[in-house]
């Protein structure tokens, strides 16, 4: 999946608009990440990618980009 | 644990609420959206909630439930040998608000009464205690289980979609009553309930107890929870145990005409549902139109569903509560379905001599 691919599908999965989101973007500058969004990554990262976000991991992201990097 | 009960058969389940409903959308203030109401909705399943009157009490509410479920079904009440109400919301510390709704619906003297304080988990782990009584009961075969909470009372808390205090839009008031009957008949409830008490601090209400008789303003509210940690623990230990009973019983998805889970959130039913290999036409909702009614979730489902219809047919139902505790467990039990009588709308509270 290419980095395009991978923004697009979170847009989706946050609601967002298209091409609202970009990499070095900080979290709190995303209106659509709140407490849903979070339950929504999850989902996706385990359906996507087979992986298995803790609560710790998701505590842990600052910026798009760190949701980006779990995507693989 | 693992249980397994012998002839003891759910014979009645009612629900009730009050007359106000409450649509979320009309939270809507200059600190709270329409935009952000639609999406809680989308997300969550809740469109709005009925709220319990200001007397009114979860024990009025089940009060109300069990006198029309005892009318309806035509039940002789000297044969109700236990009565057990689970609920966060009691009317007093004490007593018990069990005895006092023995009390109300004129059950006979030689009756056991009393209060569980459990939450989502509340109603399978009860037709477990219930079931468990019941059979080693000689004299009466009825034992009436009330599950209820007023969750939405009180609660002035706003929704803050950033910090997920989201008390106000999620949870509602509602009261559930369910009679469980020694049966002649073959049949069986088959059950298995967890416990994970170190785990809880992850939904917790900590303060205007012995412990912390005082609350701590330190803003994070009365009513905590870790919403990432919940959201894992229901989508990992629901599916479990919903698994483990399924094998117990020998069955699969197909043998079930639905799958009722605690109404927790809509994603979290949804996921629990996919991860079960339940279609999602089995797996009933009912948080559209009464939000999070914590251990009242599971009845009222019934009741939405089958309340209004009157076909005699027994329904094998797969039940799931999880929540607060933590604590989890599943049921696989036989309704007929004409024993699921219609939503009960009721404003009566009970005065007992302590209002000024």
């Amino acid at each position: 999946m290419t980095e395009q691919e991978k923004i697009a599908l979170l847009e989706e999965t946050l609601d967002a608009e298209e091409g609202s989101l970009k990499a070095d973007m900080e979290l709190t500058e995303v209106e659509e990440y709140d407490s849903m969004a979070k339950l929504s990554i999850i989902v996706m990262m385990e359906d996507e990618f087979g992986k298995k976000l803790s609560a710790d991991d998701v505590r842990a992201f600052k910026t798009v980009g760190d949701i980006l990097k779990w995507m693989e | 644990m693992r249980a397994k009960l012998d002839n003891i058969s759910i014979v009645g389940v009612s629900a009730a609420v009050s007359n106000k409903w409450t649509p979320l959308l009309s939270f809507q203030d200059e600190d709270l959206d329409e935009k952000t109401i639609k999406k809680f909705s989308k997300q969550t399943g809740v469109i709005g909630r009925y709220d319990a009157g200001e007397r009114q009490t979860s024990a009025d509410l089940c009060y109300s439930a069990a006198k029309e479920l005892i009318t309806s079904k035509n039940i002789d009440v000297h044969e109700i040998g236990v009565v057990i109400l689970v609920t966060q919301t009691p009317d007093y510390k004490s007593p018990s608000s069990a005895c006092v709704i023995q009390g109300r619906l004129g059950l006979d003297d030689s009756c056991l009464a009393f209060d569980i304080n459990l939450g989502c988990s509340g109603y399978t782990n009860s037709i477990m205690v219930a079931g468990s009584l019941l059979k080693s009961v000689v004299d009466k075969p009825l034992a009436l289980l009330l599950c209820g909470d007023t969750c939405a009372k009180g609660r002035a808390g706003y929704y803050n979609s950033k910090t997920s205090n989201a008390s106000k839009m999620l949870l509602g008031d509602c009261g559930t009553a369910t009679l469980l009957r020694v049966s002649p008949e073959e049949c069986k409830i088959l059950a298995a309930s967890y416990t994970r008490g170190t785990e809880f601090n992850k939904i917790i209400s900590p303060y205007l107890g012995f412990r912390h008789p005082v609350i701590k303003d330190d803003g994070k509210g009365e009513d905590r929870m870790d919403d990432i940690e919940v959201f894992n623990f229901a989508t990992t230990e629901a599916p479990k145990v919903i698994q483990e009973v399924m094998a117990s019983a020998g069955a699969t998805p197909d043998d079930y005409d639905c799958l009722v889970l605690h109404q927790a959130n809509l994603m979290i039913m949804k996921r629990i549902a996919k991860l079960t290999g339940f279609s999602e036409d089995k797996l009933l909702v009912s948080i559209d139109e009464f939000a999070n009614t914590a251990s009242a979730t599971i009845p009222t489902t019934l009741v939405k569903k089958y309340g209004e219809t009157n076909q005699h047919k027994a329904l094998r139902c797969l039940m799931c509560g999880y929540g607060v505790g933590l604590s989890w467990s599943a049921v696989d039990c036989l309704v007929n379905e004409d024993d699921i009588i219609p939503l009960v709308h009721t404003d009566e509270y009970f005065d007992d001599g302590y209002y000024e």
